[in-house]
C-alpha cells in the first residue's frame, strides 16, 4: 500500500476549507465561552467545559480502543476502515489539556473542592483526584500510542488487551470522581463501567460516521458497523437500567437522589424522555432494516443522533445535579463548539498525516 | 492440523454414538443412583419439614438458593457461547457449541429444582402462576421472584429451541446413515427419524433456516444477559447490605459466563478424549475458551473492588461494617478462597503455555466453578446472616440433607449430560462441514425477486445433478439460474450454502416478518399481563404504584423474547415444510452426509432436455425422478 493510495481512501477532501471551518468553530467558541467565566455564569463556564471533556475524552479514547476490540475478539471484518479508529490518538492532547484545565478552575466548579470535612476524606483531595485521573488517562494514552505503533507493524494483540482493561480503569475513575462525586452523598457500584461502556458506545458511533463518508466505502462493512452501533445501544440501554431499576425499588435517600432530579423535574424529565428514544432506543428502531444499515447517509445520521444523544447525556448527568430548571446558552454552547473544533481538527490532522496503514491479514499474525 | 474431510466429521461423530460399554453404563448407573438417593432424602425433607435443612432465623435463604444461582450461571454459558459467537461470525463456537447448549438445558433443568426444594410446600408451587383463582388474587409483577419464573421459564425454552433447531440438520444426516446400515425399523434410526422432521437439506429449507437460526440467536442473545440479571435482582432489590448494589446484574452476568466456561472445559476436556473428538476439538479451541476467561476474570474482579470500595466511598455505615464482617467474620475463609479461586488462579490464563495444557484447563476450570459456588455461598446465606440489627445476626451451617441434595444435583446434572453424549451428536457436523468447506460469509440484501413457484424437491418429476464439492455445484448454479428453469431449481446440500438464494434470486426470508410480529406481541401481553393484574390486584406493594412500569420492563422483555421464538419456530415449520416426515423424490441420502445437488422440476418430457443442461455443467452424476 502506498502513501498515496492511503490518502486516496481516507484522507478528508478539501483540508485546507475544512481546516478553516475548525478553526473558525474553536475562535468563536472561545470567544463566546471566555466571557462567560466572569460573573454569575462563571460555575455554568467551568462546567460547559467538564461536560465537554466528560464527551470527548471517553469519545476519542472509545474510538482508538475499538481497534484493539476487534483484535482482541479476532475480528476480521472490519477490513481497511480499522485505520480509522486510531485516529482517536490525535485527540489525546485535547483530553489531557482539558483536564488540566479542569485542575486549574476546579474551585469554581467541583463543590467537593471548596467542601470541608467531607466523609471520602483524602479520597476527594483536588491534587489527588486530578492527580490519579491525569494519570489514568495519561497511561491510557501512552498505551494506545504504543499499541498503535504495534499495531501498524501487524502486531499488537497482548497490549490491546491491555488498552481494553487500562480504558475501562481510567474512565471509572473519571466517572466516579468527576461525575459522582457532584453530589457526595450519591453512589452507584455500577456507574464506573456504564460510562465505560459509553465511551465505548459514542466510538463506534464516530467510527461509523467516519466510515460512512470514505469514498467507496463497502457496504458490507457499514452493515456490521451498523450492527455494533445497535448491540453497543442495547448494552447501554441495559447498564442505564440495570442501575435504575434497584435504585427505584429500593428508594433508598442517598441513592434515589440522582434518578429524582432527572426523572421528577418536569424540564429535566423531557431531557430524559429524549434520550430514551435517541441515545438507548434510537439505533434499534432506526437501524433495524438491512438497507438502513448499509445506506451511508443514513448510517450517518443515526451515527451522528447518538453522538449529539451522547453529549446531551452528559449534560443530563451533569446538570440536573446544580439546578432543577434548564439552563443553557453561551457557556455551554461556546465551549462546545470551540471542543468540536478542537476535536475534529485533531482527527482530520491524524488522517491528513497517516502514511501506513495497518497490514491487512494481521490478525490472523 | 488438517481439516477433516466431511467423512470423516459424521465418521468421527458416529463413532462417539456407538453402542455404550460397561464403564459407561456403570457411570451412568452411579450418577443414577447419586440422583436417586438425593430424591429419597428431598422426600424426606418434604415428610419431616424444613426443620431438617439449616434455614432458620435469620438466615431464610440457604444452600438450595445458592445452588439455585450457581445452575442458572452453569447454564450462561452454553447460549452464550452460541447465540452471541453465532453473531459475530467466531469459528470456535462451531466445535464446543452443541455441548454448551446441551450444558444450558441440563443445568436449567438442574437451576429450576431448587426453588421447588426451597419452598417445602411444593404442592402449591402454582400460586405463582397468573391464573384466576379462587383466592382472587394475582401474582405480583413488581416482585423479583415472579420475575424469576418468566426469566428462567422463558430461558428454558429458547434454549431448548435453539438447540433442537440446531441440531435438525444433523439429526436428518444421522437418520439417513442409520437407515442405510441399521435399516429403517431400528430404534435409533426411527429416533433420528422422528426428530429430524423430514428435513433434507434443500436449499429452499436453508433459505428459512438460516434467517430463523439468526433470529433465534438475537433473540437469545440479551435473553442470556436478562436471565442471571433477574436472578441478580432477587438479591439487589431488597435492602440488605451486601445484597443491594447496581452492579449486582452485570457481575452476575459476567460471574455467570466465568463459571459456565469453567464448567465447558471441565465436562469438553474428559468428553473429548472419551469419544475421541481431537479431530473436532482442538487444543486451539480450548485455547480461545480460555482467552475469553481472561476477559471474564477481569470484569469479576472489577466487580469485587468495586464492592468494597463503593461500600467504603458512601460511608454507609450498614454497608461497611457487612464488608468488613464478609473479609473477617466466620464467612472469611470463603471469602477469601473465592477472590483467590476466581481471579487470581485464572490469571494463569495469561500465559499461552497454560491455556494450551489441558490439565491445566481443566484444573483450572474445576477451580473456578468451585470458586464461584463459594461466591454464591458468601452472598445467599452470608447476606442475611449479618444485616442491619446486631441481635439478628446469626450462623448458618448447611445440614446433612442439604449437602446430599447438592451433590444429588451435579449427579442428576452429569447424567443426562452423559445420555446426550451417547444419543446426539456432541459436535454440530453441518457447521463443522461449512467451516471446512471455508465459504464466505454472504448477507447481501435480497429485496426483491420470487422464491421459488413450488420448491423443486417436492415436485412429482425432474432431474438430479450430483456433485462432490461445493463449488462446481455453485458454479452451475449459476448456468441453471441463467436459463427459464430458475424458478423450479432448488439444492440439496449438507450445509448452508449463503449463495443459493442470492443466485437463485430468492428475497430475503419471510421468516423476519414471522419474528418481528411475534416479538412485537410479546412485548404487549407481557406489558398487558403485568399491568391488567396488577389493575385487578389494586394493591400498594412496597410503597409502589400499582401501575409500576420500570418493574414491568422486565415482563414486557421475556414476552417479548419468548413469543418472538416461539412465533419465529412457527415461521420455520411452515416455510420449510417442517414435520412431512417421507422424504421427496429426488432426494438421495448422500445430500445429507458429502455430496451436493442441484434439483430442476420439469414435467416428464421435459427431462431429456434439462439432463442436457445439467450435464453440460459436468456434474458427478445425473438422475431423472418421477
Amino acid at each position: 500500500m502506498t502513501s498515496n493510495e492511503v490518502e486516496q481512501n481516507f484522507t478528508p477532501r478539501w483540508p485546507a476549507l475544512r481546516a478553516a471551518v475548525w478553526c473558525v468553530l474553536i475562535a468563536v467558541g472561545l470567544a463566546v465561552w471566555l466571557p462567560t467565566l466572569g460573573g454569575d455564569t462563571a460555575a455554568r463556564a467551568w462546567r460547559g467545559l467538564l461536560i465537554n471533556f466528560l464527551f470527548f475524552a471517553p469519545l476519542g479514547a472509545g474510538l482508538t480502543v475499538w481497534s484493539a476490540i476487534v483484535l482482541s475478539s479476532q475480528g476480521r471484518w472490519s477490513g481497511r476502515l480499522e485505520n480509522l479508529t486510531l485516529a482517536g490518538l490525535a485527540t489525546a492532547p485535547l483530553a489531557v489539556a482539558m483536564l488540566i484545565v479542569l485542575w486549574i478552575g476546579s474551585a469554581s466548579w467541583a463543590p467537593w473542592a471548596t467542601a470541608k470535612d467531607l466523609p471520602q476524606g483524602f479520597w476527594l483531595n483536588p491534587t489527588f483526584v486530578f492527580g490519579r485521573d491525569l494519570a489514568a488517562l495519561v497511561i491510557f494514552w501512552i498505551l494506545a500510542w504504543a499499541y498503535a505503533r504495534q499495531r501498524l507493524a501487524g502486531r499488537g494483540k497482548v497490549l490491546g488487551g491491555w488498552v481494553i482493561f487500562v480504558y475501562v480503569i481510567a474512565l471509572s475513575f473519571v466517572a466516579y470522581d468527576l461525575v459522582a462525586a457532584l453530589d457526595v452523598k450519591w453512589y452507584s457500584t455500577l456507574w464506573g463501567l456504564y460510562f465505560a461502556v459509553t465511551g465505548v458506545y459514542s466510538g463506534v458511533a464516530l467510527w461509523a460516521l467516519l466510515a460512512a463518508f470514505v469514498p467507496g466505502v463497502e457496504r458490507e462493512k457499514l452493515h456490521d458497523l451498523g450492527k455494533l452501533m445497535v448491540a453497543f445501544s442495547l448494552l447501554t440501554t441495559y447498564m442505564m437500567f440495570s442501575q435504575l431499576l434497584p435504585i427505584w425499588y429500593a428508594n433508598l435517600p442517598d441513592e434515589v437522589r440522582m434518578p429524582l432530579a432527572r426523572m421528577n423535574f418536569p424540564a429535566w424529565r423531557i431531557v430524559s424522555t429524549v434520550l430514551l428514544a435517541t441515545m438507548y432506543l434510537g439505533p434499534l428502531a432506526l437501524l433495524l432494516t438491512i438497507r438502513a444499515k448499509r445506506t451511508p447517509w443514513l448510517l450517518g445520521a443515526v451515527a451522528v443522533l447518538v453522538l449529539a444523544s451522547t453529549w446531551v447525556g452528559r449534560w443530563w448527568s451533569v446538570a440536573p445535579t446544580f439546578s432543577h430548571k434548564i439552563e443553557f446558552g453561551g457557556p455551554e454552547i461556546g465551549i462546545t463548539l470551540a471542543s468540536l473544533g478542537a476535536f475534529a481538527l485533531a482527527l482530520d490532522w491524524y488522517r491528513w498525516r497517516m502514511k501506513a496503514e495497518i497490514p491487512q491479514g494481521a490478525a490472523e499474525a | 492440523m488438517a481439516k477433516p474431510t466431511y467423512q470423516q466429521i459424521d465418521g468421527d461423530v458416529a463413532l462417539a454414538l456407538r453402542p455404550p460399554r460397561w464403564p459407561y453404563l456403570l457411570a451412568v448407573g452411579l450418577l443414577g443412583a447419586g440422583a436417586t438417593t438425593a430424591l429419597w432424602v428431598w422426600v424426606y425433607q418434604v415428610r419431616s419439614g424444613m426443620g431438617v435443612a439449616g434455614i432458620n432465623q435469620p438466615v431464610g435463604w440457604g444452600v438450595y438458593i445458592a445452588n439455585f444461582v450457581f445452575w442458572v450461571g452453569i447454564a450462561h454459558s452454553g447460549t452464550l457461547i452460541s447465540a452471541i459467537l453465532h453473531l459475530v461470525r467466531s469459528k470456535w463456537r462451531t466445535a464446543v457449541s452443541r455441548s454448551a447448549e446441551a450444558m444450558t438445558i441440563f443445568a436449567v433443568m438442574t437451576a429450576g429444582l431448587f426453588p421447588l426444594i426451597h419452598l417445602g410446600r411444593v404442592w402449591v408451587f402454582y400460586f405463582i402462576a397468573p391464573y384466576p383463582s379462587e383466592r382472587q388474587i394475582w401474582p405480583n409483577f413488581v416482585s423479583p421472584l415472579v420475575w424469576d419464573i418468566c426469566a428462567i421459564s422463558t430461558y428454558f425454552t429458547v434454549s431448548l429451541i435453539f438447540w433442537y433447531v440446531g441440531l435438525i440438520p444433523d439429526l436428518a444426516s444421522l437418520r439417513d446413515r442409520y437407515e442405510v446400515s441399521h435399516g429403517r425399523d431400528h430404534p435409533r434410526s426411527r429416533f433420528y427419524r422422528f426428530f429430524a422432521l423430514g428435513w433434507t437439506g434443500a436449499g429452499s429449507q436453508w433459505w428459512h433456516y438460516g434467517r430463523s437460526y439468526l433470529f433465534f440467536a438475537a433473540l437469545a442473545t440479551p435473553l442470556v444477559i436478562s436471565v442471571h440479571s433477574v436472578v441478580s435482582w432477587d438479591f439487589a432489590m431488597s435492602l440488605m447490605p451486601g445484597w443491594h448494589t447496581t452492579i449486582f446484574a452485570p457481575y452476575f452476568v459476567a460471574g455467570a459466563i466465568h463459571q459456565g466456561l469453567g464448567m465447558v472445559l471441565v465436562l469438553l476436556i474428559p468428553m473429548r478424549k472419551l469419544l475421541h473428538l481431537e479431530r473436532l476439538i482442538t487444543v486451539d479451541h480450548f485455547e480461545a475458551i480460555g482467552k475469553t476467561m481472561i476477559v471474564t476474570t477481569l470484569i469479576v474482579g472489577y466487580a469485587y473492588v468495586l464492592e468494597p470500595w463503593t461500600a467504603w466511598y458512601s460511608h454507609d455505615k450498614f454497608e461497611w461494617q457487612y464488608a468488613v464482617w464478609r473479609a473477617t467474620g466466620y464467612m472469611a475463609p470463603e471469602y477469601w478462597s473465592l477472590t483467590l479461586l476466581n481471579v487470581l488462579v485464572p490469571l494463569a490464563l495469561l500465559f499461552r503455555r497454560v491455556r494450551r495444557n489441558l490439565w491445566w484447563l481443566f484444573a483450572i476450570g474445576a477451580l473456578v466453578n468451585v470458586g464461584m459456588w463459594l461466591e454464591r455461598y458468601v452472598i445467599v446465606p452470608g447476606g442475611t446472616t449479618h444485616d442491619y440489627l446486631p441481635h439478628n445476626w446469626g450462623h448458618y451451617t448447611p445440614t446433612w440433607v442439604e449437602w446430599t441434595i447438592t451433590a444429588g444435583a451435579f449427579c442428576w446434572f452429569a447424567f443426562w449430560f452423559l445420555c446426550f453424549a451417547k444419543f446426539l451428536p456432541t459436535v454440530p457436523t453441518s457447521e463443522s462441514k461449512a467451516q471446512v468447506a471455508g465459504l464466505e460469509h454472504d448477507e447481501a440484501p435480497r429485496v426483491s425477486g420470487l422464491g421459488p413457484v413450488v420448491s423443486a424437491r417436492l415436485a412429482t418429476s425432474g432431474v438430479v445433478a450430483v456433485f462432490a464439492e461445493v463449488e462446481p455445484m455453485v458454479a452451475a448454479l449459476e448456468k441453471v439460474a441463467a436459463t427459464p428453469y430458475r424458478r423450479t431449481t432448488d439444492t440439496f446440500s449438507p450445509f448452508k450454502i449463503d449463495a443459493v438464494p442470492r443466485i437463485l434470486g430468492w428475497p430475503t426470508s419471510p421468516v423476519r416478518y414471522w419474528t418481528l410480529i411475534g416479538a412485537l406481541t410479546g412485548l404487549t401481553c407481557g406489558f398487558a399481563l403485568a399491568a391488567g393484574s396488577a389493575h385487578v390486584n389494586d394493591l400498594i406493594v412496597g410503597g409502589k404504584p400499582w401501575a409500576a412500569w420500570l418493574p414491568f420492563c422486565v415482563v414486557g422483555f421475556e414476552g417479548t423474547i419468548l413469543v418472538g421464538t416461539l412465533v419465529n419456530f412457527t415461521g420455520l415449520w411452515i416455510h420449510t415444510r417442517l414435520g412431512r416426515w417421507k422424504l421427496p423424490r429426488g432426494y438421495d441420502r448422500r445430500f445429507s452426509a458429502d455430496k451436493f445437488a442441484i434439483i430442476v422440476g420439469c414435467p416428464p418430457e421435459r427431462t431429456a432436455e434439462v439432463r442436457a443442461l445439467l450435464e453440460a455443467t459436468k456434474p458427478e452424476e445425473t438422475y431423472d425422478f418421477k
